[in-house]
């Protein structure tokens, strides 16, 4: 599953397991604040391709990061490391897959809430899979 | 929340030129709304619509105004370019972003801690993009198309 490639791509990178150990979580974000920084995600849109008989085999999927911090500096540098991880990653996501043909990043946005006082950034990525 | 689509239209954008103000005005409005009527029906197909039950002093909107008040908007002119934009208006906007977006719950628990709870973001607009972006560029491209040749020699 292209989620499960996606956390374990980011569990193994150095700078996101700096900032957050494993808590790379599918939504919603955990209640205990002493769970943060960490990343939640959730997939906006996942398109199967389709030729006029029959599935090209190629899924375009935007799958959303929402990196939290109790601090600003917290939430964007981590933001900014998931998108160094997966800006213009292409190849076999670890753990059994799939391939990803194209990843881009087309958004990062920077979000407060104002009750809770915790930062969000938010990484939109498009990714091409085998699927 | 904005999403940019870009369409090389300079072949159209010569034709266009040729022609009267009023008439290029015409067709692009009319190429823009085909477009915009394309992701807003998808846009209102993902829309969520509120499932609980309202309590009595709630002063927030009933179930499908969010949907109900998203809309196109075109506008043409000659100084500023020509315009689409999808999405709800003042009614129903601060709600469109939360839905979108997400939010979190905030309350005191009985000892005075700050108690949180993620509502995730629905990121409908997004996916409305994503799903039919594509197709609206489509529509828009033919009806440009169509407008121009109808309008063929009226240079």
């Amino acid at each position: 599953m292209l989620v499960n490639g996606l956390v374990t791509l980011l569990r193994n990178d150095g700078t996101v397991s700096g900032f957050v150990n494993d808590r790379i979580l599918p939504i919603p974000a955990p209640e205990d604040l002493s769970q943060y920084p960490c990343v939640t995600y959730q997939v906006a849109s996942d398109l199967p391709g389709y030729t006029l008989t029959n599935s090209d085999g190629v899924t375009t999927s935007r799958v959303v990061f929402n990196c939290y911090g109790l601090r600003y500096g917290d939430a964007y540098s981590l933001a900014r490391a998931v998108k160094a991880v997966l800006s213009s990653y292409q190849g076999m996501l670890p753990g059994g897959g799939p391939q990803v043909y194209e990843s881009q990043i087309v958004n990062l946005v920077d979000g407060f809430d104002d009750g809770s006082r915790i930062s969000r950034t938010t990484v939109h990525a498009v990714l091409q899979y085998a699927d | 929340m904005e999403f940019d689509l870009k369409i090389d239209t300079s072949k159209f954008d010569a034709k266009l030129a040729q022609l009267p103000l009023k008439v290029s005005g015409k067709i692009m409005r009319d190429a823009l709304q085909a477009g915009g009527d394309v992701l807003l029906g998808t846009m209102k197909a993902l829309a969520p619509e509120r499932t609980d039950e309202p309590t009595p002093s709630s002063d927030s909107l009933p179930p499908g105004i969010l949907r109900e008040d998203l809309h196109t908007q075109v506008s043409v002119s000659a100084t500023q370019g020509a315009r689409l934009r999808v999405g709800p208006s003042e009614i129903a906007g601060h709600v469109a972003r939360w839905q979108n977006n997400g939010w979190m719950l905030t309350r005191k628990t009985k000892n005075g801690k700050k108690q949180i709870r993620e509502i995730p973001g629905k990121f409908f607009m997004e996916g409305s993009v994503d799903e039919s972006g594509e197709a609206a560029v489509d529509a828009f491209v033919q009806k440009l198309a169509e407008g121009l040749a109808s309008n063929e020699g009226a240079e």
